[in-house]
């Protein structure tokens, strides 16, 4: 049985709202999942899907208060909390995965968002608007990295009249930035409390980061497994994982799917099984990846055996928290982030990828409208160039299919390789 | 004697090349269609034909260019990236930037000592500052394409054209007609317009000197001659720039 079908009937079908309000619609799509594990080349994914279905029934069925975030925001305060967090630019992937992002984009523009703006923003609106998407209970967001997220998700908390609350984070790094950030954490946190009338629990809290640091352990040392050749799991099969590391972090669940991936990796390592036959290149990616139907990693993984072996979107950029000075580590991890201030700090970490992961050659995702991403890449290409790493800078759209031209990314893709190998 | 051929399937037109021991011994120029494998096959005879050969004493075939997916009988498909970095250095090893604008795209390809691709950067996805792009202006014009470069060399200055995007530029092109704007302006606003994108590329890939350019585009003097005003350096022209992928993909074919 085929998931996606499954759903996709059940969301064009004139029931598609309430269908997302049934608990039904979860035990279904639950049991057919669990039905196929043993089909997962990966049994993390088959636990990460179900850990994210499990999320969705929350968020759906209100089981709690839900809050919406940016994928920046850290959901360590919201698990902290007993909140449901609910991601929408996360839950905008899911709407192109079930071929409904077509015509949620269009009720978007019949909102006055602008086409310039960014995609899964303007995927998120249109899904809220259509009633896809659970209606939040309040909503934080961080204004690090994405200059679209707090204008939209402010906009959404308007339309909703639920609280906003927006964490401003400074591009500097020093002590006054730490205590300002930690400051605004706890005033986000305690507002919530108060505004959702939560039960404070400060050890549910503290275990929340306990959790936030057992996810990153595991987490780096997944990476560091990746970083071995030849590799063993493909980027197309590692890139799911990237969903824990902008939506999850503080939930139990994820640590037990990144120590599940950790298990699985460590056995195929350990048994030399191979990610593809023949490993010609080790290729490092940058940004995010198109979630439509696409050729890409068969082109460059299955047909080229050219495997994506890191992330960039999977780099462990902060030190572990520390429960006893949540705000504070909170606070640092934000600021933290290689892809906040100057553009050096994320082109030293792309560097320092490469060099750990063995890339012979970078591709970069410049999704539409993300400016975050794409402004400094002039400066990347040529540190890159300097160490004789060939760069591919891959236009394109995240979420919307109808900007995929199937024929001009396999020719750039395969001209890099051709460049490459 | 190695003889292989090299067949380019672009968008507007598909090419042959039959390459002897690295001579070229035959070529061939056809109009793309929705028969790719059967143009591709067609124009491959033609250019056998010429070359006093026939297909079964070819040691290989490289397919190339937008259509290479789609041609059974190639033993290899190679980007036209690479095939045109292959054919231009064949011709003069010496350049280090080839400048391709053919039908629907554009691109800038950058050359190491050897011949191979350093870098590359291609148009966006759309036919704005291509072969089709003209060939729409031409029509809005009603001149006929392969007479823009002489036109536009008897305007002194270009008319201003703010928009790439072939609908909107056609629409403009209409109005300036309209205005009474001389024809040859028009034309001459038109390639500034193109070699702007095109050098705004060039700049994005490093570009360095002697530079090339290769597709059907290479064949109007106009473009070429904005492109060496606002890059400020001359542009090396092949004899035929149209078949330039087409010739890499036979040398490579050739190994």
């Amino acid at each position: 049985m085929d998931i996606y079908k499954l759903l996709r009937s059940y969301l064009e079908g004139s029931i598609r709202q309430r269908a997302l309000k049934s608990s039904w619609t979860y035990k279904i799509i639950k049991q057919a999942v669990a039905a196929q594990k043993r089909h997962y080349p990966w049994q993390a994914s088959h636990r990460l899907l179900l850990h994210t279905i499990d999320q969705a029934a929350a968020a759906f069925l209100q089981k709690g208060p839900v809050v919406w975030h940016n994928v920046f925001f850290p959901t360590e305060i919201l698990y902290g909390l007993g909140a449901i967090p609910f991601a929408p630019e996360a839950a905008a992937v899911v709407a192109t995965g079930l071929g409904i992002a077509g015509r949620v984009l269009q009720r978007a523009e019949g909102d006055w968002l602008s086409s310039e703006a960014c995609t899964f923003h303007r995927l998120a609106h249109g899904c809220d608007r259509e009633g896809y998407f659970p209606p939040p209970a309040a909503v934080v967001c961080s204004s690090h990295l994405c200059d679209t997220a707090p204008q939209s998700l402010a906009a959404t908390a308007a339309y909703h009249g639920v609280p906003f609350y927006l964490l401003d984070v400074p591009h500097r790094q020093d002590d006054a930035a730490l205590e300002y950030v930690a400051r605004q954490l706890k005033r986000i946190t305690f507002s919530l409390v108060e505004a959702l009338n939560l039960d404070w629990n400060g050890d549910r809290f503290q275990k929340a980061l306990v959790n936030s640091n057992a996810a990153r352990e595991r987490l780096l040392a997944v990476n560091r497994l990746r970083q071995q050749r030849p590799a063993c799991i493909r980027g197309e099969e590692a890139h799911s994982f990237i969903y824990l590391i902008l939506a999850c972090f503080g939930a139990p669940g994820t640590v037990e799917v990144y120590e599940e991936l950790l298990t699985e990796l460590n056995r195929r390592y350990r048994e030399q099984r191979r990610a593809v036959p023949e490993e010609k290149a080790r290729l490092l990616w940058l940004h995010l990846r198109p979630y439509y139907p696409n050729a890409i990693f068969q082109i460059l993984e299955q047909e080229a055996g050219a495997v994506v072996v890191g992330e960039e979107m999977n780099y462990v950029y902060w030190e572990p928290l520390d429960p006893e000075r949540p705000f504070y580590s909170l606070a640092r991890k934000v600021l933290s982030h290689h892809g906040l201030g100057p553009v050096t700090r994320r082109i030293e970490a792309i560097l320092a990828m490469a060099d750990n992961y063995q890339a012979s050659g970078v591709i970069h995702f410049a999704h539409w409208g993300c400016r975050q991403s794409t402004a400094g890449l002039r400066l990347l290409q040529d540190a890159l160039r300097e160490r004789d790493i060939p760069f591919l800078n891959l236009e394109g759209d995240c979420v919307d299919q109808s900007k995929y031209a199937p024929g001009a990314v396999r020719t750039r893709l395969e001209g890099f390789l051709e460049m490459l190998l | 004697m190695v003889l292989t051929a090299g067949v380019d399937i672009g968008s507007l037109t598909t090419k042959a090349v039959v390459v002897r021991d690295g001579h070229l011994v035959g070529a061939a120029v056809l109009k793309s269609g929705v028969d790719s494998a059967g143009i591709a096959r067609k124009a491959l005879q033609e250019a056998l034909g010429q070359a006093g050969f026939k297909e079964d004493s070819l040691d290989g075939i490289v397919a190339t260019g937008y259509g290479r997916i789609r041609i059974p009988f190639a033993r290899r498909r190679v980007t036209e990236i690479t095939c045109h970095a292959r054919g231009i250095y064949h011709l003069w090893p010496d350049i280090r930037t080839v400048i391709d604008i053919g039908g629907q795209d554009s691109k800038v390809i950058l050359l190491d000592d050897d011949g191979k691709v350093r870098d590359f950067v291609m148009n966006e996805k759309c036919a704005a500052g291509t072969g089709r792009f003209l060939e729409v202006m031409a029509n809005a014009l009603e001149v006929p394409v392969k007479d823009m470069g002489t036109l536009s060399q008897q305007a002194s200055q270009g008319a201003s054209i703010s928009s790439m995007c072939t609908v909107f530029a056609e629409s403009e092109v209409v109005s300036l007609v309209a205005e009474g704007r001389p024809v040859a302006e028009i034309i001459k606003g038109l390639h500034n317009a193109i070699a702007q994108r095109v050098v705004a590329m060039a700049q994005r890939a490093g570009w360095e000197e002697p530079v090339a350019m290769t597709g059907g585009v290479a064949k109007n003097l106009g473009v070429v001659q904005s492109l060496e005003e606002y890059l400020g350096t001359s542009i090396r022209i092949p004899p035929d720039p149209q078949i330039i992928g087409a010739l890499g993909a036979a040398l490579l074919a050739a190994g």
